[in-house]
């Protein structure tokens, strides 16, 4: 009797931090928080509870609860490519009712001879100098990352435009669509000229574009998709029309012909 | 036991007879001593009670001091600042000094010396997190990333993988890293970082309880998580995110497992159903571990049912290594030994050239030289040497030492050899493997075999060279000097690791040609991340080694490689015409785009190959000509769809299309 309402308040315990975790997956805040100790910690500790606790040492217990934990994901990832789909939902599920079933089934302690041997507590105390230096040490190593991601944001060796012209549609060849994104790091300004097979078919007006702006542009060349013909478009950057900075091309109506 | 005044009179008469044996037995002595042949206990004084986080304070204080040097190094890299690597190894020493002093001095509590550990294992994993903090940029790691995000995306396991095709049937790491991401809605680059970290301390508190059980000495325990951390791997390769990085968690738990069963545990069965747990998944996350991890335990089961009073836990141990030779034998079955096809041909050919480089000297690769011919810094190599000089000397001391300590003993008559300590006979004995992979890693293709061999000598290493140190080179001497000098050599051996396994690139900055991480920059990036934005995912691209990456990965592109289809699409990319042997490559591999680098003719390529090992030699005398690469600017028929003024796609459907038709 004693043994089975032991095992519905386990039960009940099991649901509820369950619950918990479920709600903490839900609030994007603590979402990061829970799924750590999800993937890394909460399904190995309740396998390792199927165990009688009193027969391990507890380093031992933390590392295996680490390490099955792993297995625990791993072969669940097998189960969800079998059984299911590997999906954050049916990841939740699966891992917290794993947890919750191995918790409520957990060993009952025995009084059995422990390899532990009782060890003295030890009281720390935290002086002053000691709670600055690991105050600075946070702050050093934040903001070392901080540093060094906003300066890896930042840092681009090269400088370049890209500049592209492609059909959007495989069915309509002849609609084309240029492009330029500006990657100089500075705003830049850029003049396009197209020609079709050679002669000049027309000119884009000058446009400005700031750094990591994008432009894009449907051409109205005219062109008909049946005829074998080069579509070519030239970019030329901050006025200079003597050096062509981009050049792209599209050969149309060329698959299949034999006349080439 | 005879008294001290009879040992006397004996030297005394034998000073007499025979005075020239005097010499001869104080070199016999010196010896002796110095190589640990009857060292039977590891002498010094019990750890002091863990009362204080004074050092621990101070310890993560100065790592964090090293990480902004090691920040500031990769910002003067970007700038092209002549002291970025000075800066990066002076961070890396505030890092491994301070705890290393802690832990030289033999009286630390043994759960601060293990807290001391992973402050500075997290210190140098940190170091490799500022190389590259914005993205993934190693090699190997774009082969996972790829893996990791056809999961994401197919939901579902074992989606090809054209950049590497074993990665999907070793879906270990992946799994974790996408259970991860799917859960907390992190990118996979974060959750990757995340699970190597956590990795990391995993693997550095088991590997401090594997030497504690082998050696009863929490000192020896600390010191050989130091020494492990000096190999080439720890802080480079085994940081990334790559299967093996895990796989390495797992054996030092499967191995951990099987000490303990060993051991008089009175509890097996958790020991037992853990182990075999991990054997299993570790069958499934990386071939090479598993395979070695089999062989160990099989080694230890072999040594432990010969050891000299009957061995308690042998029938378990048998178990459990007949587990892990099940699971490995049939996930090679399950995969069609795909295993073995990739790891055949890397060990024959690095094989070879091993015992070519034994035959004939000249064969070795230059040490601390790039392919490109770039040299490292004079104090690097020296550092670097010094580093294997330590090993060395360590491996000398302590080889025999440890093997004493181990019980070991050579029983008259019969010269029968007896142990009572199976593991650290065994762990001993893996150092053998050591000299090997240092001359592995003198040749082309054998390099790989000797990088992953010599991380696994190192478990070995670590612990002969830990006791060395607690045996003989410190004894329990806590003199100051002496605690120093050892904390230096220890910091040495980190930096001289670091060396080796970084090379040229410690810092990540500036560009350079086919020099994986340093090649994955912003560029490159967007060219890849607009291809799948305008050519839509799936295209299938012909390209160089380091775009094969970025297509694959930013651009969800299938790049072709001689790894998935068998066939060289060097000339595709390098020869000065298209003939018909190009384009037979380009319509049996199917290839719709290809993508050209401009900046490939700049230099030769810092790792020996702009595509694969397949390439036509003559790039690599001198860069290939600009007018090469832009080959198809002549083909009618030919689009070219995207200009960068560095990388240019080509479309050669239409030119397959035509030839088909023909």
């Amino acid at each position: 009797m004693q043994f089975a309402h032991r095992n519905r308040l386990l039960l009940f315990i099991a649901v509820a931090v369950s619950g918990l975790t479920v709600v903490a997956l839900l609030i994007p805040a603590l979402r990061a928080f829970a799924a750590l100790a999800l993937v890394f910690y909460i399904p190995g500790h309740a396998i390792v509870l199927l165990f009688r606790k009193d027969t391990t040492a507890s380093h031992d217990r933390i590392l295996y609860a680490s390490g099955l934990n792993l297995a625990a994901v791993i072969a669940g990832g097998f189960f969800l490519h079998i059984f299911g789909s590997m999906t954050p939902v049916q990841w939740a599920v699966l891992l917290i009712s794993a947890s919750a079933f191995a918790f409520a089934f957990r060993a009952a302690p025995q009084r059995l001879p422990s390899i532990e041997q009782p060890r003295p507590r030890h009281t720390w105390r935290v002086s002053g100098l000691e709670a600055l230096m690991f105050a600075g040490a946070a702050i050093l190593t934040v903001g070392a990352f901080a540093i060094d991601w906003r300066e890896a944001m930042a840092h681009s060796e090269f400088k370049y435009t890209e500049f592209w012209m492609v059909a959007e549609d495989p069915g309509k060849p002849n609609a084309l669509t240029a492009g330029v994104k500006n990657e100089e790091g500075e705003p830049a300004s850029y003049d396009i000229e197209y020609t079709v097979d050679g002669q000049i078919a027309g000119q884009s007006a000058s446009f400005r574009l700031a750094p990591g702006e994008v432009w894009t542009s449907a051409l109205n060349t005219g062109i008909r998709a049946d005829r074998v013909q080069r579509v070519e478009a030239w970019l030329f950057k901050n006025g200079d029309r003597h050096t062509v900075y981009r050049r792209v091309w599209a050969d149309i109506g060329i698959a299949g012909r034999e006349d080439l | 036991m005879p008294a001290p005044a009879m040992i006397s009179s004996s030297i005394k008469t034998s000073h007499k007879l025979e005075p020239d044996v005097q010499p001869r037995a104080k070199a016999l002595k010196f010896a002796s001593v110095m190589l640990g042949f009857n060292q039977t206990a590891l002498s010094g004084g019990e750890p002091i009670p863990f009362q204080s986080l004074g050092w621990i304070a101070y310890a993560s204080l100065t790592a964090s001091v090293g990480l902004m040097l090691a920040a500031q190094a990769q910002i003067a890299g970007m700038h092209n600042g002549a002291y970025s690597l000075a800066l990066y190894w002076g961070g890396t020493a505030a890092i491994a000094f301070p705890a290393a002093l802690r832990i030289a001095w033999p009286y630390t509590p043994p759960r601060e010396s293990l807290v001391l550990i992973l402050i500075m294992g997290m210190g140098l994993y940190g170091v490799k997190i500022l190389h590259s903090p914005l993205h993934f940029s190693e090699y190997d790691e774009f082969l996972h990333w790829n893996t990791a995000l056809n999961i994401m995306e197919e939901q579902h396991l074992f989606g090809a993988n054209s950049l590497l095709p074993i990665s999907p049937l070793y879906p270990g790491l992946e799994i974790v890293a996408t259970a991860l991401s799917n859960l907390s809605g992190l990118s996979i680059f974060a959750c990757g970082l995340l699970v190597i970290g956590i990795g990391k301390v995993i693997f550095l508190s088991a590997l401090f309880f594997i030497a504690e059980a082998l050696t009863g000495s929490p000192r020896v325990a600390a010191l050989a998580c130091i020494v492990f951390m000096s190999n080439a791997n720890f802080s480079t390769f085994h940081a990334t995110f790559a299967y093996e990085s895990l796989a390495y968690v797992l054996m030092a738990l499967t191995i951990l497992t099987a000490l303990r069963l060993a051991s008089d545990d009175p509890y097996p069965k958790l020991h037992l159903l853990t182990g075999a747990a991990f054997a299993i998944v570790l069958a499934v996350t990386h071939h090479l571990t598993s395979y070695l991890t089999t062989a160990f335990l099989a080694a230890f089961t072999l040594l432990k049912s010969m050891e000299k009073r009957p061995a308690k836990g042998v029938a378990l141990l048998a178990l459990l290594a007949g587990v892990s030779l099940t699971a490995g034998a049939a996930w090679w079955r399950f995969t069609g030994g795909t295993g073995s096809g990739y790891l055949g041909p890397v060990l024959q050919q690095g094989f070879e050239e091993f015992f070519a480089l034994l035959t004939s000297p000249g064969h070795a690769r230059a040490p601390f030289q790039g392919a490109d011919g770039a040299q490292q810094p004079l104090l690097s190599r020296y550092t670097a040497i010094a580093s294997y000089l330590i090993i060395c000397l360590g491996l000398c001391t302590g080889f025999f030492r440890s093997l004493s300590l181990a019980g070991g003993a050579i029983q008259r008559p019969g010269f029968r050899i007896t142990w009572t300590n199976s593991g650290l006979v065994l762990f001993t004995l893996l150092t053998l493997l050591y000299p090997f992979s240092i001359l592995l890693r003198l040749t082309q293709s054998g390099w790989e075999i000797g990088n992953r061999l010599g991380t696994f000598a190192s478990l070995g290493v670590c612990i002969v060279v830990a006791i060395a140190i607690a045996g003989l080179w410190q004894g329990r001497s806590s003199s100051r000097l002496r605690t120093a000098a050892i904390a230096s050599i220890l910091t040495i051996m980190v930096l001289g690791g670091g060396i080796v396994g970084w090379g040229a690139n410690a810092v990540n900055y500036p560009y350079r040609v086919s020099a994986d991480a340093r090649s994955v920059e912003p560029l490159g990036i967007g060219a890849a991340e607009w291809s799948r934005l305008w050519l839509g995912p799936g295209q299938r691209f012909a390209t160089d080694r380091i775009n094969q990456l970025l297509l694959a990965t930013y651009g969800r592109q299938i790049a072709i490689t001689s790894l998935q289809t068998k066939a060289g699409i060097s000339g595709i990319l390098f020869a000065k015409e298209l003939t018909s042997e190009e384009v037979n490559v380009i319509k049996e591999t199917a290839t719709g785009y290809v993508m050209i680098d401009l900046r490939l003719t700049t230099a030769l390529p810092t790792h020996g190959v702009y595509v694969d090992s397949g390439e036509i030699p003559e790039v690599h005398r001198i860069p290939p000509e600009p007018a090469a690469l832009l080959k198809f600017d002549k083909l009618r028929g030919v689009s070219r769809p995207f200009d960068n003024g560095a990388t240019i796609i080509y479309d050669v459907r239409s030119l397959y299309a035509i030839r088909s038709s023909k």
